[in-house]
């Protein structure tokens, strides 16, 4: 399935999505991308979560990604802060997502996926940490900017 | 709190074409782990630090136990790294081998034709990976001139320090560790569990032996665990490194260089080690370590993180669960001053990296996988990661 035809399909978020990088505002600055036309367009979750459910802890972004020549890939992308001290709002931010996918965007979540908490500043995981096990175990990988979008989603 | 590495003050070592070395170049911290794959030139650039740092030691020390080299260098390797090992100086051509210690040319040439007496006690201590062998089947240490001549100068002159240490301690005398309350129960309670370290003597012959409650009759080197065997020659030298009494370190040593310390312990006894190497750090000793333990770079990462973010020293003591006494304290603090740095030996340029950043999320891969240590954990979480992400997508 292509993004546009499963943003289309969530009446809650496709007023949401933006040509290319444009949802993530200053965000996108964080990001990279070889080939810019691979991307296929980006929704800031944040916005139309807060407007239905105030006070969920809501996730930041989602971007389309081309995986292949005919299917595409979503990149959920949370902004934060790393360290042990917020391991559990990101992991309360991807059950949040994980919930409003399901009620209000079930095509979205379909496509191939990676979450993505991208950390603000310096890492203060380490590696070898239970920490990083509890999100790696949740689906989340931990990157730091300038994220590379290439290569996120399996094909 | 900003930190920043005042590289330009440190001391620094640079080795080119020196066996599987094309060219290292390490500026020391207060601690300098060095990490890499095996046969990359580690131990041999430990090596050649501490000729660098003790020559005229070393050829003292090898003229006084008989040794004779002829003045010739590949002669001099020969005995100073071990048998064979002239092999990695080339002396002349292209690639033509080359020490320079704090910027300037060193002469193997010139080191190989001293005739200066040696020192008694080194600048540099070296704490060699074979420390096993400095016991004889005998459950005592082995002197100098009980090795062969093609064995490491390291080794045997460890081996022959322990010995000495040893011939000192009194018959019977119990809990032959001596450092302090913290360093002590850490280390009791992670590698000996009941046991104590003891001197008995048995038919003529002194042994170390381990004793206690649990065992029934005193136990000698051989039926030790492999932690128990790797640990007490470290444990030993790290006490002489740190007398209990009088000066803060033994004058004039300044460096200890300790090849892998980890070795044979689990990851609670390498905290206990570690807690001790901070230890040395604090009475002012420079050490530099090999290692291809997470555990020692976890250490490093997190003294790192404590001091840029300007934690308080107590932060340091919780993650050894050592209680924060004011001396505890005062040597976490002196701990959080000092300079970390960390360096690969890559396998495929052959040359040094310096990875010190340790940023776990830095796109330069051999950062971010602390010189490849955590290159399998890494990989592990990644594809765990991709294949929970998309295991419910419905």
């Amino acid at each position: 399935m292509r993004y546009a035809e499963a943003l289309a399909a969530s009446s809650s978020l496709k007023a949401h999505g933006r040509p290319g990088l444009q949802a993530l505002g200053a965000d996108s600055s964080r990001v990279t991308v070889k080939n810019t036309r691979s991307i296929r367009g980006s929704i800031n979750v944040e916005s139309c979560q807060l407007r239905i459910a105030p006070r969920e802890n809501a996730w930041d972004y989602g971007v389309g990604i081309e995986i292949s020549g005919d299917s595409d890939g979503m990149i959920w992308l949370e902004v934060h802060s790393a360290n042990s001290e917020h391991v559990q709002t990101v992991i309360d931010k991807l059950d949040s997502l994980l919930r409003f996918l399901r009620e209000h965007a079930p095509a979205l979540n379909k496509l191939p996926r990676a979450f993505v908490w991208l950390a603000t500043g310096r890492v203060q995981l380490s590696p070898n940490s239970t920490s990083r096990r509890r999100i790696n175990a949740r689906g989340i990988v931990l990157r730091s900017a300038p994220l590379a979008l290439d290569g996120l989603v399996p094909r | 709190m900003r930190y920043i590495r005042t590289v330009s003050a440190a001391p620094r070592l640079t080795l080119e074409n020196i066996g599987p070395i094309k060219k290292a170049d390490v500026s020391f911290g207060d601690l300098t782990v060095l990490v890499g794959p095996q046969a990359t030139g580690k131990s041999l650039f430990l090596q050649f630090l501490k000729l660098a740092l003790d020559h005229t030691s070393v050829t003292g020390t090898m003229r006084t136990y008989g040794l004779d080299w002829n003045s010739e260098s590949g002669k001099f390797l020969d005995i100073y790294l071990g048998r064979g090992m002239s092999s990695v100086w080339t002396p002349k051509g292209q690639n033509k081998s080359w020490i320079h210690w704090q910027d300037r040319p060193l002469a193997l040439d010139g080191i190989a034709a001293e005739r200066e007496p040696g020192k008694k006690v080194p600048d540099c201590y070296v704490i060699p990976a074979q420390r096993v062998l400095a016991f004889s089947s005998q459950s005592w240490l082995r002197p100098f001139s009980d090795f062969r001549a093609g064995d490491p100068f390291v080794l045997r002159a460890f081996s022959e320090n322990l010995r000495m240490q040893a011939e000192v301690l009194s018959e019977g005398q119990r809990r032959l560790w001596q450092f302090d309350a913290d360093a002590g129960g850490l280390l009791q309670e992670s590698i000996f569990g009941k046991l104590e370290l003891s001197i008995q003597t048995t038919s003529g012959q002194r042994e170390l032996v381990l004793t206690g409650p649990q065992a029934r009759k005193p136990l000698p080197y051989m039926v030790w665990s492999a932690g128990q065997r790797e640990f007490v020659p470290l444990m030993l030298s790290l006490l002489w490194l740190l007398p209990a009494n009088g000066p803060m370190r033994k004058q004039p040593c300044g460096w200890v260089l300790i090849e892998e310390p980890e070795m044979g312990l689990h990851p609670k006894a390498i905290g206990a080690v570690l807690f001790v190497i901070l230890q040395l750090i604090h009475r002012g000793y420079r050490v530099c370590l090999s290692t291809h333990s997470t555990h020692v770079l976890d250490l490093v990462w997190a003294i790192r993180t404590l001091k840029q973010t300007g934690a308080a020293a107590g932060h340091l003591l919780e993650i050894f669960g050592v209680e924060r006494s004011r001396k505890a304290l005062a040597m976490a603090k002196a701990v959080l001053s000092k300079e970390a740095a960390v360096y690969y030996f890559d396998d495929e340029t052959r040359q040094t990296r310096d990875i010190s950043a340790l940023d776990p999320a830095d796109p330069d891969p051999l950062i971010q996988t602390w010189g490849k240590l955590m290159e399998f954990a890494n990989q592990i979480g990644e594809i765990v990661a991709r294949q929970v992400a998309n295991q419910e997508r419905s």
